[in-house]
């Protein structure tokens, strides 16, 4: 189940933060976010050799906090998307698909001309496409 | 999206044989145009009312002079191009991506955005003279060149860059010759007023968005045997960008 995805800015400023369940504490999710920017800089300065090649998008699984996975994803232009699920097993296609479609719904909010880069996403329309997304994943088992 | 004057369509026999058009990717030139004279006129008037509002609030301190409001008019219009090209970078950005992931299932790299992010000083150059180029203008651009004076500087040339096809220039006391008469007409008093500070914008927002700050202008460069002059677009690159690759 997603708890929370968040786009943060190239500045490591917040541009959408949106959490789906009422239970957990909306603060705690801000901070699990914010912590995770940290891992997704040392992953970027400091690639691994065996690990993906250099500049991938997909960074794959941040970390892993007590109840909460973390996933990352990197665009070409520093924006990064968050990804915070409870579910225990998480294929890796399934978030790959995820992060392609969000994506997608960025990249049309982004086109807006009356969205000012740097600030907050205000559009409905993205909000709404994003709440889809979230419900869909994992549900359809197609990649 | 590419510009066309003419489109070709291709005769079907039966109706229902006819593919689901996706739509065309291209735009008509005269809408462009039309488009493209509308900004040009609006940051003229935008300018010279602020000029108006600054003289006449702050007087005896009057910095507003014609010059700025030249400048003034540049800024803006590079700044519409900069709006476009920071966008322009996320779409081609995720629209490679995807084109690539539909159909191979690994993704090998072409050394081009693809699933990767451009690190390389060239490697963003080269992006911009052949993807972005042939994305908004429907081909690449004419040359890539490494400026000689300066480490730092680099210049993408056009002979017949499309915003300036459709300008017409006067000027008879410089050595810049009258270009092909087309859709807009710059008049003699707006001096050196370079509609390719449009693209120069743009340029600037896809660098910008990449990691590498830059100062991007347009020039004229008279060129022998041709009639109209070639339009260069200038980088010069901020001292933090080094010439080898880049950390992030």
């Amino acid at each position: 189940m997603i708890v929370c995805v968040a786009v943060v800015g190239h500045q490591n400023n917040p541009l959408y933060i949106q959490s789906f369940t009422d239970a957990d504490d909306a603060l705690k999710l801000h901070h699990i976010v914010h912590c995770s920017l940290d891992v997704v800089d040392e992953r970027v300065n400091n690639p691994k050799k065996s690990g993906p090649t250099l500049n991938e998008t997909f960074l794959g699984l941040l970390y892993p906090t007590e109840n909460y996975k973390v996933y990352g994803y990197l665009t070409n232009t520093k924006v990064k998307f968050i990804l915070v699920t409870t579910d225990l097993d998480v294929r890796d296609a399934d978030v790959r698909n995820f992060f392609r479609r969000f994506h997608a719904a960025y990249v049309d909010a982004v086109s807006n001309p009356f969205h000012v880069p740097g600030k907050k996403i205000t559009s409905r329309t993205f909000a709404d496409r994003v709440s889809t997304i979230v419900q869909s994943f994992g549900l359809s088992s197609a990649v | 999206m590419t510009m066309i004057g003419v489109g070709k369509i291709k005769q079907y026999s039966n109706i229902l044989e006819k593919p689901l058009s996706k739509g065309k990717q291209e735009v008509s030139l005269s809408a462009f145009a039309f488009l493209f004279s509308e900004l040009v006129q609006y940051n003229q008037t935008r300018v010279d009312n602020i000029a108006e509002l600054e003289r006449s609030s702050v007087n005896g301190s009057s910095i507003v002079n014609e010059s700025n409001i030249f400048h003034g008019k540049w800024i803006r219009l590079e700044d519409a191009g900069y709006a476009v090209g920071a966008r322009v970078l996320e779409l081609l950005c995720h629209r490679d991506k995807v084109l690539l992931a539909s159909w191979t299932s690994t993704t090998p790299s072409f050394g081009n955005e693809g699933n990767r992010r451009e690190t390389r000083l060239l490697g963003i150059l080269s992006f911009v003279h052949s993807t972005v180029w042939k994305v908004l203008f429907g081909k690449v651009a004419d040359s890539l060149e490494k400026g000689t004076e300066h480490e730092d500087e680099y210049m993408i040339s056009e002979k017949d860059l499309l915003v300036n096809k459709l300008c017409i220039a006067h000027h008879s006391y410089n050595q810049l010759v009258c270009l092909h008469c087309r859709f807009i007409s710059i008049p003699k008093d707006m001096g050196t007023f370079n509609c390719g500070a449009f693209v120069a914008g743009i340029v600037r927002g896809v660098l910008d968005g990449a990691g590498f700050p830059a100062v991007v202008t347009a020039h004229f460069v008279p060129m022998e045997g041709l009639q109209r002059p070639r339009t260069t677009i200038l980088i010069k690159f901020a001292e933090e960008v080094s010439t080898t690759r880049l950390p992030l």
